[in-house]
């Protein structure tokens, strides 16, 4: 392929300058982008009519033009530019070979210190990017064992880091790894209820029913085809997430997991709660688990006695409701129920909600704990109330709302 | 072969003001034949830019909105069933022989968008707005079309592009669009327009607006957008508050701020927003932009 682009390219823009446009393009590859062999024929076409596109800013601008394809790689597209054409050779030399793990170790051990260059950051990415790939590798391995063995949507119980209760993790890195399978477990359970609506390309089919009946009006000719219609999407979720200083250790993943639904699809409105209602916007939709985190902290500072779930419930009834539900909404409340306001405001605002809502089901992290027992007056409401109460304290507990919804389908 | 250059000049022409990093973006797609993907918040001016460069190059804009359950006869081609069957009735009275052929040709095919967009003598532009709104299936959809530039009909062939258009694509991110689709794009993020670019806009757009109003008109916008908004005014919505503030005769907000915090309505557009920003806060921020 190599020489292929030297033969048309070299004579116009230079032999060294199409061997680096490709290692370039190999190095984004490996990197994670996008790009074809076709990406690399097309920077070389485009240099060689427009040489001017050389020049340093040009050259930067119609890389990134031609090799990202969203929005997240524009940065990452910046870091791969610096370290492979503004930095030293001997750096540069490595950043795009297939590395030894000699050369990984080293890297690795420059990226511990302070003061990197470009070329180490770039470098430490790619390693980075490596450990994720392998890390994806088991995951997927484990998928096909859970499919085997639960033959559930979700993670299935069979490891510890599935079945730890989300409260008492303390390692970063776990809890880092268990944000990902939460932001797993909410896509999957998106296609999961969202598969069987997928339709031929063509359009929908004619409906011989409705169009003999219309053909009535037409003497006979069937001037109007009637088709069928698509069916509605069969579940619409309504999620809030209890952000409260109780909730703490819980929040968190919860979120993640309302985020991933979010980002999924159309048919997820969320909310986060303390003593306030806050919508979770479009813009949010794209978080990731650290502005989620400045997010949960900001709400945090409101806290002052307490969720008052009943007075949000009543902003959400009196605001959103009429807009976001109809008669296919699921409701997952995700709070574990302790309530510092009326408890007959509480009750009517549930009441109010059930109304609006096909389901309600109250998810609570502390139901997984055996010596709980839900008998503070606004847990004891939330159970009387729910049509469903289900503990939600590890990704197993999480997973098991998939085949809940399922049946709902 | 139109420049980065030729375009910027190009879109200034129609008032669009364009960084050098777009307007590098629609040259090389016009030059590489590819789609070009615009990212970015609703209301920094994505579809405009497909309005601005038909407008610019004087050539047709052919328009396909997206929604849910958008499909193949609604966006590629349709037969026109009506048409069939009264030309069949009409052979049956007057004993006349009718082939399948006659039936299934060119004059009885509806073209939809995107078989329209291939089919004309002078390339268009074609604007396929909001992608992310349509299933994913409608992509797959697309890519037949986007890399071969031809539709196939069972009932004709193969019908190739006679002229290839200028394909822009726009997306808001409400869902993320396929690799596949992205990997035949080129991509190009449009962001809010800073301060100066801004106040550009607005004395293109809006030639009667004073420079003292544009520019405190500017800078509040761009405090705006870094409150904890669920809705981000984008830049149409700045131009009309220009332009109501303009008809009210207001030139300078500082010294109208009771009467200008009443037309906040052109930017904010939720209830929840409008809570976000009191009097008070709207007086800090015009303190602040001024």
């Amino acid at each position: 392929m190599t020489a292929e682009f030297n033969h048309s390219y070299e004579a116009d823009i230079g032999g060294l300058v199409v061997q680096r446009l490709i290692q370039f393009a190999r190095l984004l590859r490996d990197n994670g982008f996008v790009t074809g062999p076709e990406d690399s024929q097309q920077a070389l076409q485009l240099f060689s009519h427009q040489p001017k596109l050389l020049e340093k800013r040009a050259f930067r601008q119609s890389l990134q033009i031609l090799f990202c394809t969203r929005t997240s790689e524009l940065a990452r597209f910046d870091e791969i530019f610096d370290a492979y054409w503004l930095s030293n050779a001997s750096l540069k030399a490595t950043i795009w070979r297939d590395t030894s793990l000699a050369v990984q170790s080293v890297v690795e051990k420059n990226s511990q210190g302070d003061g990197l260059t470009g070329a180490q950051q770039g470098l430490a990415h790619y390693f980075e990017w490596r450990n994720a790939q392998n890390d994806n590798e088991a995951l997927e391995e484990q998928d096909k064992q859970d499919a085997n063995s639960a033959k559930l949507g979700g993670a299935s119980g069979q490891t510890s880091r599935q079945a730890a209760d989300f409260g008492k993790i303390k390692d970063e890195e776990e809890a880092d790894a268990l944000l990902a399978l939460a932001s797993r477990l909410g896509k999957r359970l998106h296609y999961r209820l969202s598969r069987r609506h997928r339709r031929a390309n063509r359009g929908a089919a004619i409906d011989l029913r409705n169009s003999m009946r219309k053909a009535l009006a037409s003497d006979g000719m069937p001037l109007h085809l009637a088709r069928k219609k698509r069916a509605q999407p069969p579940v619409k979720l309504l999620i809030f997430v209890d952000v409260s200083d109780s909730m703490d250790a819980y929040s968190i993943f919860f979120a993640q997991f309302m985020l991933a639904l979010l980002q999924e699809t159309r048919q997820t409105s969320a909310f986060l709660f303390n003593t306030r209602l806050v919508p979770v916007s479009t813009r949010f939709h794209k978080a990731n688990a650290k502005v989620l985190t400045d997010k949960l902290s900001l709400l945090g500072r409101d806290w002052s006695g307490g969720t008052r779930i009943g007075e949000m419930l009543s902003v959400f009834n009196g605001q959103y409701a009429r807009q976001l539900c109809n008669k296919h909404t699921i409701c997952l409340l995700m709070s574990d129920g302790f309530d510092a306001g009326d408890r007959s405001d509480l009750e009517q605002q549930l009441k109010q909600l059930k109304r609006h809502c096909k389901k309600l089901i109250w998810l609570n992290p502390m139901l997984g704990r055996e010596d709980y027992a839900p008998e503070a007056s606004g847990a004891a409401l939330l159970l009387a109330q729910a049509d469903l109460a289900l503990p939600v304290h590890n990704l197993h507990s999480l997973a098991t709302i998939e085949k809940v919804l399922i049946h709902d389908v | 072969m139109t420049s980065a250059k030729d375009y910027q000049q190009l879109l200034a022409s129609v008032a669009y003001v364009a960084d050098e990093r777009l307007s590098l973006a629609l040259s090389m797609a016009s030059m590489l034949e590819r789609p070009l993907l615009l990212e970015g918040e609703a209301g920094v001016g994505k579809t405009f830019v497909a309005q601005s460069v038909a407008k610019a190059t004087s050539r047709s804009l052919i328009r396909l909105q997206c929604y849910e359950g958008l499909d193949a006869q609604q966006t590629i081609y349709e037969w026109n069933y009506q048409r069939q069957m009264l030309a069949i009735a009409l052979a049956g009275k007057q004993g006349s022989a009718l082939e399948q052929a006659d039936l299934f040709s060119k004059d009885y095919l509806l073209e939809r968008p995107l078989l329209q967009a291939i089919r004309q003598s002078e390339p268009p532009v074609l604007l396929i707005d909001e992608v992310d709104r349509a299933d994913e299936e409608f992509e797959a959809l697309l890519l037949e079309i986007l890399s071969d530039f031809q539709v196939s009909i069972p009932e004709i062939g193969s019908l190739p592009a006679i002229t290839k258009p200028l394909v822009i694509i726009t997306s808001n991110g409400v869902r993320d669009i396929s690799d596949a689709l992205r990997r035949r794009c080129l991509f190009h993020h449009i962001d809010f327009p800073d301060i100066a670019t801004e106040l550009r806009i607005i004395q293109m757009q809006l030639p009667d607006c004073s420079l003292k109003l544009a520019q405190g008109v500017a800078a509040f916008v761009a405090a705006l957008r870094k409150e904890d908004l669920i809705k981000i005014p984008g830049v149409a919505e700045t131009l009309d508050w220009t332009a109501a503030l303009i008809g009210l005769q207001i030139d300078d907000l500082a010294d109208n701020l009771e009467q200008s915090y009443r037309t906040l309505v052109c930017l904010l557009k939720t209830r929840a927003d409008q809570e976000q920003i009191p009097y008070p806060i709207y007086e800090k921020l015009v303190a602040g932009a001024s």
